[in-house]
């Protein structure tokens, strides 16, 4: 994960046009966001992704701000298209599902099958909360947004988001298939601090808590 | 889960202390897969892209990609009933007219008490069948909330730009209305705004005055409220309302 300061030139050089500045926001952002879509949009989400980035490429001069800021501007543009894409999704159901990988699946795809299988269950766990309860803990959990940021992106009340975060997070404790997973999967705790630590240290940004 | 305090140091990175749930919020912190981050080059090559034609057209004062998008939105916003018609004549009731001429003025939209009421010109327009009526620029007909299905046509068709050009007044003086100039932040603001009507057009459950007292208002609903409001943002009391919430009309 990049740093601030990273961030922030980084920011400065995509609004010039840079390629390169938007190779480091993608990078670090991308991930997030994609997560974020996936419960948000759905199948969609990919599609949603492109229409985001694309969307802060066209918009970057109107913003400004820092590294916090951006997360949190991209996230509302994220919700937007999120929820255009899912609709859009609804009205062509009836068409095949998006194509299946070009053949280029190779020796990477057994691997990123395996990376990829906890979270895939994850978010869909997630997914099976209530909408405001999902969203909410996918902007504070993954997006890393604070309270502040996670109400603007919704527009609701820091009160709000802090109930339906905490509703979402006791129901995801309560649910059966939660507490089996857990059970099933257990591992070494070392391995599991290190995954942790890699994960705060990428996804999670230093969320700045209100008190 | 005892409380939110708790909810919010779990929610930030803290451990909960139940297996289950701690389990589910490292996996999905995990760190980027291979998939979530393939093609960065390619993908960053178009995001440059796309910023530096946005820079582009911007300095040449030309429409952007998403204005020309924008403009059928724009059409659809104003316009089923016949509002369209009536705000590009300064016929909508004051405060709409106000904000329609900050949105569009643009497009030919005059601001309040403009003198010279525009012959209309007959534009194409999406929503054709709806006639434009009088009544259209003083109730908001339940037709507005029809508009069928935009979003095809946004997303594709270059076509779905009916420039409004024919407006005889290209540069309507802003001398009249204390709004923000009709500059190119104007343009960006229309097509951010617009986008979202797009949405709300695709099939959100949003009646047709709800969509009236945006225009009017330039918010009521949230994150309309920050987007149209452009910068400088409104006070985020005005924006409280939770989602519409329209009970049953859910599909």
């Amino acid at each position: 994960m990049p740093t601030d300061e990273e961030l922030a030139g980084a920011l400065i050089a995509a609004r010039a046009g840079d390629e390169r500045g938007f190779a480091v926001l993608w990078r670090a952002l991308n991930p997030a966001v994609l997560r974020y879509l996936r419960v948000v949009a759905g199948d969609a989400a990919e599609d949603a992704a492109s229409e985001t980035w694309l969307q802060a490429a066209r918009d970057l001069d109107r913003f400004s701000g820092g590294p916090d800021a951006f997360r949190a501007w991209l996230f509302r543009i994220a919700r937007h298209r999120g929820i255009d894409e899912r609709r859009r999704a609804g009205r062509r159901r009836e068409e095949p599902a998006a194509a299946v990988d070009d053949g280029s699946q190779s020796r990477d795809a057994a691997t990123e099958m395996i990376e990829g299988v906890e979270i895939d269950w994850a978010l869909e766990r997630i997914a099976a909360l209530p909408g405001d309860q999902a969203e909410a803990v996918m902007l504070r959990v993954v997006a890393g947004l604070d309270v502040a940021g996670t109400a603007r992106v919704l527009g609701k009340r820091r009160g709000a988001v802090r109930i339906a975060t905490m509703r979402g997070l006791r129901r995801l404790a309560d649910d059966p298939q939660v507490r089996d997973r857990a059970a099933g999967t257990e591992r070494p705790g070392a391995a599991d601090s290190s995954v942790r630590d890699r994960a705060a240290g990428t996804l999670r940004p230093s969320a700045a808590e209100e008190v | 889960m005892r409380g939110s305090d708790e909810a919010d140091r779990v929610a930030a990175g803290g451990r909960s202390g139940d297996p289950g749930l701690d389990h589910l919020l490292d996996a999905v912190r995990a760190p980027a897969t291979t998939a979530e981050t393939r093609g960065e080059r390619g993908v960053a090559a178009a995001l440059a892209v796309e910023r530096r034609r946005a820079m582009a057209g911007r300095r040449r004062a030309a429409r952007p990609r998403a204005v020309i998008v924008g403009v059928a939105a724009a059409v659809l916003v104003l316009g089923a009933g016949g509002a369209a018609v009536a705000a590009r004549t300064g016929n909508l009731p004051g405060g709409v007219q106000r904000q329609a001429h900050r949105l569009f003025s643009g497009w030919g939209v005059p601001p309040v008490e403009a003198p010279t009421p525009v012959p209309v010109a007959s534009g194409p327009r999406p929503t054709a069948s709806v006639s434009p009526s009088p009544a259209a620029s003083e109730s908001p007909s339940p037709a507005a909330s029809v508009s069928p299905s935009p979003p095809a046509s946004v997303s594709s068709s270059p076509a779905a730009s009916p420039s409004p050009s024919p407006s005889p007044s290209p540069s309507p003086s802003p001398s009249v209305a204390a709004s923000p100039s009709p500059s190119v932040a104007a343009a960006d603001r229309v097509a951010w705004c617009t986008a979202w009507k797009v949405d709300a057009a695709g099939g959100h459950p949003m009646n047709g005055r709800d969509r009236r007292d945006l225009i009017a208002a330039a918010g009521g609903k949230e994150n309309v409220t920050d987007y149209c409001a452009g910068v400088p943002e409104p006070s985020p009391s005005a924006t409280a309302k939770t989602k519409p919430s329209h009970p049953g009309k859910d599909k």
